[in-house]
């Protein structure tokens, strides 16, 4: 009996409560149209109907998970671009301005546009939490994948590529079966916060 | 007798036999989520508070003091626990260095293995990202009282910690 009751107490502490559903694989994604730093307009649903995939990562100019992520994304759209797959960062964090994305992507050599989604309505309508968060979007709006880039911040000690072989998978027209593997990083400085 | 004795103590001084290896400073315990819940239930009776944090993560490391004055001015009624998520080899270079600049001169965890099942084992319904800090409280009977993600003050957590102890 005393063992029950220990058992009970000790599980009772694993209870939880709740926090704002992301959207994941199967959702649809919600549609929307942001300017990339120079300018330039750009509308989801011509990225879904001009690529096979569309990969839409969250990303910080000062985040030090993201920024250890840079070279990473680099190569991943160098990869990927001439597969059909267009790479589109996405910053919504609220003390990151246009001409900090600008200085930083070009510092970086991001050949990926770089949204400013200000007051983070995108990253509200997606859920997203963290920098670095992506997900992959087929042309009918569909989210295929979700989640995290791979499983280590530090490139030496990668063991999962769940990002890119995920992408290897849908473009041989197979089902992502993995689940979707959680993103890690900084957490999106949101409006009010 | 007692000369073979304390010949043999002072052998065993010269020696070091039995000297206890110092271990680095702060303390900083692995911990898996069992053994969490173990010394969590041993400290039932408080509330208490669990907060994750990493080296990397820049709010992580501002509201750390908060939650040294936090335990310091509520020892009696709170007991808490913080928790690192960084990888065991940052452990002496990183994670003791902003401990040791933050006050922490209390024991301390950091996650043994892999952060993501950990959470998931501690909110099976976590559906969203690893976002640090990440702060859960829980009310003297066990039950959590509020579940937060992002930095807070101290008045912040005072806040969070007094609705627990009045749910």
């Amino acid at each position: 009996m005393k063992y029950i009751i220990t058992l009970l107490l000790i599980c009772s502490f694993g209870l939880y409560a709740g926090e704002p559903k992301s959207l994941t694989i199967g959702d649809q994604a919600p549609s929307f149209s942001l300017k990339n730093y120079d300018g330039k307009e750009f509308e989801l649903k011509k990225l879904e109907k001009e690529n096979k995939f569309t990969v839409l990562m969250f990303i910080s100019t000062e985040c030090p998970v993201s920024n250890g992520y840079n070279e990473r994304m680099v190569k991943l759209n160098e990869t990927y671009a001439s597969k059909g797959v267009a790479f589109v960062g996405i910053n919504a964090n609220k003390e990151e301005d246009v001409k900090r994305i600008a200085e930083h992507s070009k510092d970086k050599g991001f050949k990926f546009p770089v949204l400013k989604d200000k007051q983070n309505k995108v990253a509200d309508m997606y859920g997203a939490m963290v920098t670095p968060e992506v997900y992959v979007i087929n042309p009918e709006g569909k989210i295929m994948y979700h989640g995290r880039i791979d499983d280590n911040r530090k490139l030496d000690k990668v063991t999962s590529n769940d990002l890119s072989d995920s992408l290897d998978k849908l473009l041989a027209g197979k089902a992502v079966t993995a689940v979707d593997a959680k993103a890690f990083g900084c957490s999106i400085k949101r409006i009010g916060s | 007798m007692i000369t073979r004795f304390l010949a043999f103590l002072l052998l065993g001084a010269t020696l070091g036999i039995g000297q206890a290896k110092k271990s680095p400073v702060p303390d900083v315990q692995e911990i898996t989520f069992p053994e969490l819940q173990v010394m969590m239930h041993n400290d039932s009776g408080k509330v208490i508070l669990v907060n994750f944090w990493a080296s990397w993560c820049k709010p992580c490391k501002e509201e750390m003091p908060a939650l040294v004055k936090l335990r310091k001015s509520m020892k009696k009624e709170v007991s808490v626990f913080i928790v690192s998520a960084d990888d065991a080899d940052d452990l002496d270079k990183d994670v003791r260095s902003v401990l040791n600049k933050s006050g922490v001169n209390f024991r301390s965890f950091i996650v043994k293995g892999t952060v993501q099942p950990f959470i998931m084992a501690m909110n099976p319904e976590w559906n969203g990202a690893l976002a640090l800090p990440m702060t859960y409280v829980y009310r003297k009977s066990g039950g959590l009282s509020d579940w937060i993600v992002g930095s807070r003050d101290y008045e912040g957590f005072k806040d969070l910690v007094t609705k627990a102890m009045t749910d």
